[in-house]
C-alpha cells in the first residue's frame, strides 16, 4: 500500500522538522513537501497534490482557518487537519467551518497525531479527546434548559420583572421601572425563577429567547 | 419697713364723734347741775349717743380687718418684688447719693464676683475700670441734681474682682422722696459681653466669607441675589453693584436648560450638584455648586448660601489623568500581547518542535530500557513545557481575544475559570454576532470580567455564576452575577466593600472604554456587576467620553 502524501504547514521550520521526523518515521505516511505561510503552500499544493495538508492555526498572512478555505475552495477534495497549540474549542470550531476535516493539539503524543492522520486519510473527522470533551459538556449545559417549565406559572407581575431582568436590567432598575420596593423585586425574582425552574440570569435569558420576550425588541433598553 | 399707717378717714370721723360725745356729756353734766335738764332726757341723749358710738366702732373694726389683709397682701407682694429683684437675671444695684451699694441682688454679686454682704456699704466705682470712673461720677451727680430728668442709658466698663473688665449696658434712676428730692439711685447692668462676642464673631466671619477666593453668594426664596462676595466677582467678572437683585439664573448660559434657582430652591438642607456657569465674558465653566439652606431670617425669608466651584481646570486635570491611565493601560495591554505571543510563537512553538523530535528519535531504532525510559521522560517534559508556555502564555493575555474576539475570548475564559473554581459557570452571549468591537472595548469587557470572576471566587462563596454578552441597539452589556453570600453596599463608593471587590480597577476599565460600571448586591442575594457601553463608543478606539 503505498503512502498518504502528507503537506506541511507551518510557519515555524523548527515544528515543521519535528514533524516531518515523526511522519516520516512510519510506513502510512511521508511528508512531500512544506511551506511557510498559506499563499505558498497553495502554489505548492497545486503542483504536489497532496492527501493531507496538515495545517498550523497561526501563521503571519493567513490564519491557517483563511488558508484552509482557500484551498478548499481551489481543491474541493483537499483533505486539510488543523494543528494549533490554542486548547480551545473555538479555534477548532473556526477551522472546521472552514472546511477543515479535523483538530489537533501540537502538544498531543505522537501518537495521537498519527491517529488523527489515520482517520482523515480514512475520511472521517477527528477532533483532539480534550476538545472533544469540552464540546460534550457543552452539549450537557444546553441540554438542559428543556427542564424550563411554562410561561404561563407567573403572574403578570412576576412576568414583567423577568422580562426587564433578561433585558438586563439591575434589581434597581427593575424596582424603579415597576414602582416598587428592591425588596418586593428580589422577592419576585427569586419566586418565578424557582417557578420556572432557572437558576442564574443565563436561564432568565434563554427562556426569554425561547419564549420570543427578546426577540422583538433585541436589546431593548440594555443600556 | 412701711411707715406708721395713716389714719383713715372713718377713724377720724370716729374720733371727732368720740370728742363731740366727751363735749356733750360735759354740757349735759353742766346743764343738769343747773337744772336746765331733766334726767330724762338726759338719759334719752346719752343713749342716742351711745348707738352712734356703737355703729362707728363697728365699721372701725370691719376697717381694720380689711386693713390687716391689705397688709398681708402688700407683704406677699413686697416679698415678690424682693424675689424678683433678688434673682432677676441682670444685675440690680441701689446707690445711695454718694454711690455707696445699700442693696444688690444675686447678679450683681456674681457680676461683680463678690458676696453680697461683703458689697453693702462699698463705693460702687471700686468696680469700674479706671478709664470709665469719671463718667459714673458725673453720671450720678447729673442725676442727684436733676431728680426728674428721667433715666441714664450709658455704657461702662465694669471691673469684676480678680477677673476680667467687660462692658455693661448700665441704666440709673432717681429713687425719690415724697418731696421729689433724690434719694437713691437705682441701677441695672446688662453684661453685654456675650452680644459683643457674638457681634466680633459676625463681623469677622462676614469678612471672611467677603474676603474669601471662593465665590460665595446668598439667594432668597424667589432666586433673587442678595449678596455677592469678592471670590464671586472674581469667578463672574459682574461687581457687586451689578449682579445683587438680579436672578440668579442669569449666571447660567443663555442656551442651557435647567434653572438654577429650582435647584436651589429644592435644597432643604444642603446639596450639591454641578452646573454649567457662564462668566459676564461669556466663558462656560463647569460649575459644582453646593447650597446651603440658612435659618429663616426674622422676617421668615428664605436664604441660601450658595458656593461655587469652578471645576474647569480640574476637570481637565482630570481628564488628562485619565487619558494618561488609559494608555499606561494600554501599554500594559499590548506588551502583555506581545509577550504572550512571543512565547507562544517562539518557545512554544520550540517546545512542539522538540516534543516531535523526541517523538521520532524513540523511532529511530534500537535503544536500551534505561534509553527508552529516559527518552520518554524528556518527551513528558517538553509536553509539560509546552502546555505551560501555553497557559502562561494564555493568562498573559489570551490569543483567542485578538483573533477570534470577545464572545470567544469569554467562552475561553468561563470555561477555564469553571474548571479551576469547581464553581458552575454559565454563559449566554446574544445579539453580539460576528463584527468585532475596537480592541478597548473587547479588552475592557474581557478583564472585566475576568476580575469579577477572579472575585465571584474568592468572596462570594457562589454555586452559579452567570455571564451574560448581550448587544442591542444601545449599546453592549456585560453581566457577572452570581449567587453567593452577597455584601452590603453602602451608596458611598469609596467602602470597604467596594474596596474588597475591586470596584475600582473595574470601574476604570469601563469608564476608559467609555462604560460604565454599576454593582449590585445584598447579603445573600450574590453580587451582580453591570457593565454597559453606550454604542458610540463600540466601534472605534476613539477618546472615552468625558
Amino acid at each position: 500500500m503505498s503512502k498518504l502524501r502528507i503537506f506541511l504547514v507551518d510557519d515555524h521550520a523548527l515544528v515543521r522538522d519535528g514533524l516531518k521526523m515523526v511522519i516520516n518515521a512510519t510506513n502510512e505516511f511521508e511528508v512531500v513537501g512544506e511551506a511557510s505561510d498559506g499563499q505558498s503552500a497553495l502554489q505548492e499544493i497545486s503542483r504536489l497534490n497532496p492527501d493531507i495538508v496538515l495545517m498550523d492555526a497561526a501563521m503571519p498572512g493567513w490564519s491557517g482557518a483563511q488558508a484552509t478555505r482557500q484551498m478548499r475552495q481551489t481543491f474541493p477534495g483537499l483533505k486539510v487537519l488543523g494543528l494549533s497549540a490554542h486548547e480551545d474549542l473555538a479555534y477548532a470550531r473556526q477551522f472546521l467551518d472552514s472546511g477543515a476535516c479535523g483538530y489537533v493539539l501540537k502538544r498531543a503524543a505522537a501518537k495521537d497525531l498519527l491517529q488523527a492522520l489515520e482517520a482523515v486519510g480514512r475520511g472521517d473527522k477527528y477532533v483532539d479527546p480534550i476538545l472533544a470533551a469540552q464540546a460534550v459538556q457543552d452539549g450537557n449545559d444546553h441540554s438542559n434548559r428543556d427542564r424550563m417549565a411554562d410561561a404561563k406559572a407567573l403572574s403578570e407581575r412576576e412576568t414583567k420583572v423577568m422580562m426587564l431582568l433578561a433585558q438586563g436590567h439591575s434589581n434597581k432598575e427593575i424596582a424603579k421601572a415597576l414602582g416598587v420596593s428592591l425588596k418586593t423585586v428580589e422577592t419576585y425574582k427569586s419566586r418565578s425563577m424557582s417557578k420556572l425552574g432557572l437558576v442564574g440570569r443565563t436561564d432568565v435569558i434563554r427562556f426569554a429567547l425561547k419564549h420570543g420576550w427578546l426577540r422583538d425588541n433585541p436589546g431593548e433598553d440594555v443600556i | 419697713m412701711l411707715a406708721a399707717p395713716m389714719p383713715s378717714r372713718k377713724h377720724i370721723a370716729f374720733k371727732q364723734r368720740c370728742e363731740e360725745a366727751a363735749a356733750l356729756f360735759a354740757s349735759m353734766r353742766h346743764r343738769l347741775h343747773s337744772g336746765g335738764l331733766e334726767p330724762a332726757e338726759v338719759l334719752q341723749e346719752l343713749g342716742n349717743v351711745l348707738e352712734e358710738l356703737e355703729v362707728s366702732s363697728e365699721e372701725l373694726r370691719v376697717q381694720s380687718t380689711e386693713l390687716k389683709s391689705a397688709h398681708s397682701k402688700i407683704e406677699a407682694e413686697r416679698q415678690r418684688y424682693e424675689e424678683l429683684f433678688e434673682f432677676a437675671p441682670d444685675s440690680y444695684l441701689v446707690l445711695d447719693t454718694n454711690g455707696v451699694i445699700v442693696e444688690c441682688n444675686r447678679a450683681a454679686a456674681a457680676l461683680l464676683n463678690r458676696d453680697q454682704s461683703y458689697l453693702m456699704g462699698k463705693p460702687f466705682a471700686l468696680f469700674i475700670a479706671a478709664s470709665d470712673k469719671k463718667v459714673f461720677r458725673s453720671r450720678i451727680a447729673h442725676l442727684v441734681h436733676h431728680p426728674q430728668s428721667g433715666a441714664q442709658l450709658f455704657e461702662l466698663e465694669i471691673q469684676p474682682q480678680s477677673r476680667s473688665a467687660l462692658p455693661a449696658f448700665t441704666t440709673m434712676g432717681c429713687i425719690l422722696d415724697a418731696n421729689q428730692a433724690a434719694i437713691g439711685i437705682r441701677c441695672i447692668l446688662h453684661d453685654m459681653s456675650s452680644v459683643r462676642r457674638l457681634e466680633k464673631e459676625r463681623t469677622e466671619l462676614a469678612a471672611m466669607v467677603e474676603s474669601s477666593n471662593d465665590p460665595i453668594f446668598g439667594v432668597d426664596g424667589r432666586g433673587i441675589i442678595r449678596n455677592w462676595n469678592k471670590g464671586s466677582e472674581r469667578l463672574f467678572g459682574y461687581k457687586k453693584e451689578e449682579i445683587v437683585g438680579k436672578h440668579v439664573d442669569w449666571l447660567l448660559p443663555v442656551k442651557q436648560g435647567g434653572s438654577l434657582s429650582e435647584r436651589i430652591n429644592e435644597c432643604q438642607d444642603h446639596a450639591e450638584f454641578e452646573m454649567v456657569c457662564q462668566s459676564k465674558k461669556g466663558t462656560d465653566m463647569d460649575c459644582l455648586v453646593t447650597v446651603s439652606a440658612m435659618q429663616r431670617s426674622a422676617a421668615n425669608e428664605q436664604l441660601f448660601a450658595v458656593v461655587i466651584r469652578d471645576m474647569t481646570q480640574s476637570k481637565r486635570a482630570n481628564q488628562l489623568l485619565q487619558t494618561a491611565l488609559r494608555r499606561a493601560v494600554e501599554a500594559q495591554e499590548e506588551e502583555r500581547q506581545r509577550i504572550s505571543r512571543e512565547l507562544h510563537d517562539h518557545l512554544g512553538q520550540g517546545a512542539a518542535a522538540l516534543m516531535y523530535g523526541l517523538a521520532s528519535l524513540s523511532n529511530s531504532g534500537p535503544m536500551s530500557s534505561q534509553q527508552q525510559q529516559e527518552l520518554s521522560e524528556l518527551h513528558n517534559l517538553s509536553c509539560k513545557l509546552a502546555k505551560d508556555v501555553h497557559t502562561i502564555s494564555w493568562e498573559l493575555r489570551p490569543a483567542a481575544l485578538d483573533d477570534l474576539g470577545l464572545p470567544a475570548a469569554l467562552e475561553q475564559l468561563v470555561r477555564t475559570w469553571s474548571d479551576r473554581s469547581k464553581i458552575a459557570a454559565e454563559l449566554e452571549i446574544a445579539g453580539v454576532g460576528e463584527k468585532r468591537f475596537s480592541t478597548l472595548v473587547e479588552t475592557s469587557i474581557f478583564r472585566i470580567a475576568q476580575e469579577a470572576l477572579t472575585n465571584v471566587l474568592k468572596h462570594s462563596g457562589a454555586s452559579l455564576v452567570s455571564v451574560v454578552l448581550r448587544q442591542g441597539k444601545n449599546g453592549l452589556l456585560l453581566i457577572v452575577e452570581d449567587d453567593g453570600r452577597g455584601v452590603l453596599l453602602k451608596t458611598n463608593a469609596s467602602n470597604v466593600g467596594s474596596q474588597q471587590l475591586g470596584l475600582t480597577s473595574m470601574k476604570y476599565r469601563a469608564a476608559s472604554a467609555g462604560g460604565t460600571l454599576e454593582i449590585e448586591s445584598s447579603p445573600g442575594k450574590g453580587v451582580a456587576i453591570f457593565v454597559r457601553i453606550p454604542f458610540a463608543n463600540l466601534a472605534s478606539a476613539s477618546e472615552p467620553q468625558a
